[in-house]
């Protein structure tokens, strides 16, 4: 699973990346994290209010920090 | 899941204020995407011009006219070139970004509503909604590349 985090790298963009990972962490689940910190390439994903996710190309959120019923929804939708 | 496709986003026009001029002069339209704090401090003038501020961009794009020359602007130019790419992304051909937005527009004495000694740099309403910084925009990128039908005589 490829899941790419879209922001500037700012805060709410961070904790979006530390929830991810506590759940992919607790979960045991095989995923490759990456952020995208370039505007133009955010952009590139039809993404203007971050942070955004997208998983194995598909955006799933934008605009907050995900819950973590929210990420465990968009895993499991995946497994 | 949103269906929301990857596009390859070529790199965005972009033109200085002088430009910018001659162009809204032949009919463009400007797109302030200032929030309106800022467009009550001071705000474009002697143009046509349209609101959409960067909060509301993403609900009001489809405001933008498709059929005609577009120059989005803001305060230092960071914003709009995030709005002139998702109006891109959105299939926009006639787009451009304002080079250093406003702040460069008063430094060259453009005609402007309000007070154009209080400009300071545009703050994002949010941390990620329209971050800008100056800074990284201290280069005058002339565009003399530009696509522009028309050509700058005096740039920046």
């Amino acid at each position: 699973m490829e899941i790419k985090i879209l922001g500037p790298g700012c805060a709410r963009c961070k904790a979006t990346s530390e929830a991810l990972e506590k759940v992919i962490q607790s979960r045991g689940i095989q995923a490759q994290l990456t952020k995208v910190e370039d505007m133009r390439e955010i952009v590139s994903y039809g993404v203007l209010s971050t942070p955004g996710v997208v998983i194995d190309g598909k955006v799933v959120h934008t605009g907050s920090v995900p819950t973590r019923e929210m990420i465990e929804g968009w895993l499991a939708a995946k497994h | 899941m949103t269906e929301t496709t990857k596009k390859e986003l070529a790199e965005a026009r972009e033109v200085c204020p002088t430009t910018s001029r001659g162009l809204l002069k032949d009919g463009a339209l400007l797109v302030d995407v200032r929030e309106a704090d800022e467009l009550a401090r001071v705000s474009f003038a002697d143009c046509e011009v349209i609101n959409v501020p960067m909060s509301e961009f993403e609900a009001r794009w489809n405001e933008i006219p498709r059929d005609r020359d577009v120059i989005l602007a803001c305060q230092v130019g960071a914003r709009s070139l995030k709005a002139t790419y998702f109006l891109m992304y959105q299939g926009y051909e006639r787009v451009a970004n304002m080079k250093h937005g406003m702040q460069r527009w008063i430094e060259r004495g453009f005609p402007v509503h309000g007070d154009a000694s209080i400009a300071p740099s545009g703050q994002a309403s949010s941390c990620c909604c329209g971050e800008e910084d100056a800074s990284s925009e201290a280069s005058c990128g002339c565009d003399s590349s530009s696509k522009s039908k028309v050509t700058a005589g005096t740039c920046c």
